[in-house]
């Protein structure tokens, strides 16, 4: 097992930010390195210099005992460093096959794509890595978990030597994981080394050979096998001791419905959704990725259309056709895909938070050139959103930070029921402890009530009052005592292996009239 | 600081100003070849000549800014310009400003309805909108000139505040209400958001079809201004007017750095783009380049002008 990769003093600076200051590691072969650190810390930039997404101001980079220059991604696949982004790039129109040779095709007389040698050296790769989709189909409708499935076959395939995998289980469920970590262990016993960024630590403990923490662009610590833990990396990564990174859960919740839902259904996969949400309730809908959560979460906000389903807010029927409906009745929603639905990625950060609220701190609708970045002040400090001036663009900030912009601007409408899919999504710890912060005190008061979906079941153990378990579209049970809520408890509704024994009680002082304008 | 970083700030810089320095070295260098370039008189008539442009392409960024284009502002210009002095020859020719304006608005509007509500692509609607506006304009002018030589509102295209024609006047006035209204204004930022993630948009309770209204309401409206003002200058309208003219509205705002795909521009990068179609026009006849030549030059020039924006802006992230 000899080193295979070794990265010299290297440094990379952005207009305004430091991002890597002499940062230098080196990856043993057939190992798996574990990168962590706070959001912004400049692990993702690190892996693009070694992809050749960017190149270093100063450094050197040495593979196999050689120096060698990485300019352009091309320099990295052809040298075996395959990297799977943070943000997964997956072209749907276009069959796996395709995705996976894009740009180096097999020909036929020198012109003609070989279709048929494509597809069987494309299915003959999808096998190595288990995949449980084909070449000839078209990845329109993949799960997370198949794109990256997908990009990791193509890395495969391309005999990468080195695999950079930038957070690839930040949106996985359980399940998707356990086989994820299936596959890298196969994929160490054939001697490639991989490069593994994650901010869920319980993992990185379970699967790292050595860890390294970086902080503010910098080296701070290397841990060796033996010394990995949970606490030594959070002290390294925060550079504090963290004792309890977490807060307190309200345990009393009042039996005052707020909101109420009855027969929810889509046209062809969720059916008969009714439950209640209790003011100051922190609701965790939970499930399988697949099993419908993130439909009726989008449902309730008016953005996929529904066959059937009646809305009830403090037992007055309300009317959601669309997300402006919703808002009026100061329901927030925070989207899982923060590029696709959340982020204007060419707009200030500034006004990625305030975005929601802008009318209310515009002067007749005028805005000062400073007021966004004044009413953003207050969430970059609780959030501690790491960027050099409100005024950057969303796109130069780290992946965790833009989920923070995103939350900052579903708080600051200050809902009365705000619905979370995937709220710490790629949130480092630090952050996450003061996302939970809020969340409790968003509910101390009664004044706000939330309805939660996360694929981290730790999450939802602390932070849920009460758990419906999704499955196969529909609700099918629920843990109303917050002691009984445990991972074995849900994972039993979620597999199936419980069977469903999920009641719904009517509220009875439902009025039944039409009320769409709110107060 | 170090040179490193000396040297990234000032790179970052002129990111802001854009193509702000090929406008000054243009300026230079027709001013060196023909000093006649830079006298009081033919820098007046750059900006005179520019107005126009200047005033179609600020309606045009925007909706440009939501992903989309419009594509009937010259036929636009017609109409309005033929209304105009249809209503000057009646016995309510004050009307004349405000009938031709309106006329625009609607048109606009219509587009934007297209747009919004059936859901046409903005190219598709627009191109319909501007062959149909042409024949209107003709038939409003009856297929002749429509001329008035006691024009009431001459004014506009001919009178002086100053030293300032009242033209460029209107034009400065138009940049910036522009400006203000993508800056500084709730509704700006919204134009700007809905060009950039439209669904995120809709996820923020935005009505998109509102700001696709209100751009192509503007565009319209300035499009309408801009045939008072030619209409004002020649004492006539006809059919014939504006002809292509969506071509160098939309040059102006592509060299000016607005982004064919929406979400990232702005008026005061269209400015400077207009200002360098008009001086390539004017100086190119100032120091004599044949006509045909003009034209390869002009199109040369907007397509260097934008590859070497691209190249910047990556050389920015690299
Ligand atoms: N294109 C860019 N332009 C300007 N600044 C950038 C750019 N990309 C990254 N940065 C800055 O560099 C720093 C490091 O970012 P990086 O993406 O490497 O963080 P990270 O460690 O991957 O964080 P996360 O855990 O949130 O993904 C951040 O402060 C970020 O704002
Ligand atoms: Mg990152």
């Amino acid at each position: 097992m000899g080193v295979i990769l070794e990265v010299h003093n290297v440094s990379k600076t952005f207009p305004g930010c430091k991002a890597l200051d002499d940062v230098s590691i080196h990856l043993n072969e057939g190992e798996l390195l574990s990168v962590v650190g706070e959001n912004g810390a400049g692990k993702s930039t690190l892996m693009k210099i070694l992809a050749g997404v960017y190149t270093s101001d100063s450094g050197e980079i040495v593979l196999n005992g050689e120096t060698v220059k990485i300019k352009i991604p091309r320099d990295a696949l052809d040298l075996g460093i395959s990297l799977i982004p943070q943000e997964l790039s997956v072209a749907p129109n276009i069959t796996v096959a395709e995705n996976l040779f894009m740009g180096r095709e097999p020909l036929k007389h020198g012109f003609f794509v070989d279709r048929k040698k494509l597809m069987d050296e494309s299915d003959k790769i999808l096998d190595m890595v288990n995949a449980p989709f084909r070449a000839r189909q078209y990845p329109r409708n993949f799960s997370i978990a198949e794109q990256q499935l997908m990009e990791i076959a193509k890395a495969v395939g391309q005999n990468s030597r080195i695999l950079i995998m930038d957070e690839p289980t930040a949106s996985l469920s359980e399940n998707e994981m356990e086989t994820l970590f299936r596959l890298i262990k196969k994929l160490k016993q054939q001697h490639i080394s991989i490069i593994f960024i994650s901010h869920r630590l319980k993992e990185v403990v379970e699967i790292s050979d050595r860890v390294v923490v970086l902080r503010d662009g910098t080296l701070v610590a290397t841990l060796d096998k033996h010394e990995i833990n949970e606490k030594d990396i959070v002290t390294h990564m925060v550079g504090r001791t963290l004792s309890d990174y977490y807060g307190e859960a309200n345990t009393d919740v009042s039996d005052e419905v707020i909101y109420s839902v009855h027969n929810l259904a889509d046209e062809k996969f969720i059916h008969d959704v009714s439950f209640n949400l209790r003011r100051g309730e922190i609701l965790a809908l939970t499930g399988l990725v697949g099993s419908g959560r993130t439909e009726i979460a989008q449902m309730l906000f008016g953005i996929d259309k529904r066959r059937s389903g009646d809305f009830y807010k403090s037992g007055k029927r309300i009317k959601i056709e669309n997300p402006i409906d919703a808002i009026k009745n100061r329901i927030g929603f925070l989207s899982e895909d923060r590029k696709g639905s959340g982020l204007f990625l060419d707009m200030s950060a500034a006004d990625n938070i305030s975005f929601n609220v802008m009318q209310q701190i515009s002067n007749h609708g005028f805005l000062g050139s400073d007021s966004a970045s004044k009413f953003s002040e207050q969430f970059i400090k609780s959030l501690r959103i790491r960027l050099s001036s409100p005024k950057v663009k969303a796109l130069s900030l780290s992946g965790g930070n833009q989920q923070k912009l995103l939350l900052s601007r579903w708080l600051s409408i200050k809902p009365e029921i705000l619905i979370l899919d995937e709220p710490t999504r790629g949130v480092d710890v630090g952050a996450k402890s003061e996302i939970y912060k809020i969340i409790f005190d968003l509910v101390a008061d009664g004044k706000t009530s939330i309805i939660f979906i996360s694929s981290e079941l730790p999450e939802v153990i602390w932070l849920a009052s009460r758990v419906l378990i999704v499955r196969d579209g529909t609700i099918v049970g629920e843990i109303k005592n917050k002691n009984e809520i445990t991972q074995d408890h849900v994972m039993q509704y979620a597999t199936g292996v419980k069977d469903p024994d999920y009641t719904f009680t009517e509220n009875k002082t439902l009025v039944d009239k039409e009320n769409t304008n709110d107060d | 600081m170090t040179t490193k970083d000396k040297k990234l700030f000032i790179k970052f810089d002129l990111q802001k100003f854009g193509v702000l320095p090929v406008l000054i070295l243009f300026c230079i260098m027709f001013a060196l070849l023909e000093p006649k370039f830079i006298s009081v008189n033919n820098i007046t008539n750059i900006f005179r000549q520019s107005a126009v442009n200047i005033i179609i392409a600020s309606g045009m960024t925007m909706v440009i800014l939501t992903g989309g284009i419009d594509l009937s502002v010259g036929s636009i210009l017609a109409v309005s310009a033929v209304v105009a002095l249809r209503v000057s020859l009646t016995p309510f020719s004050y009307l004349a400003i405000p009938i031709a304006l309106l006329t625009g608005l609607a048109a606009g509007l219509f587009n934007g309805f297209l747009v919004s509500y059936f859901k046409m692509p903005p190219f598709i609607a627009t191109l319909g909108m501007m062959t149909s506006l042409r024949g209107a304009a003709y038939l409003l002018a009856d297929g002749t000139t429509v001329i008035n030589n006691d024009l009431s509102f001459a004014w506009v295209g001919n009178n002086n505040i100053g030293i300032v024609p009242w033209q460029v006047f209107f034009a400065i006035i138009v940049i910036g209400l522009s400006w203000v209204l993508l800056r500084r204004t709730v509704l700006g930022t919204r134009i700007y958001a809905v060009g950039g993630n439209e669904k995120a948009a809709v996820f923020s309770g935005i009505s998109v079809a509102t700001i696709i209204l209100f751009v192509h309401g503007i565009s319209g409206l300035f499009s309408g201004l801009a045939g008072v003002v030619m209409g004002a200058r020649l004492y006539s309208a006809s059919g014939l007017l504006g002809v292509s003219y969506e071509l160098d509205a939309i040059a102006a705002v592509i060299l000016g750095g607005t982004s064919f795909n929406g979400g990232i521009g702005g008026v005061a990068g269209t400015l400077v783009g207009a200002l360098i179609i008009s001086v390539l026009n004017n100086g190119l006849i100032i120091i004599g380049v044949p006509y045909f030549w003009q034209q390869v030059i002009k199109g040369i020039v907007i397509i260097v002008a934008v590859i070497i924006d691209i190249y910047r802006q990556r050389v920015k992230v690299k």
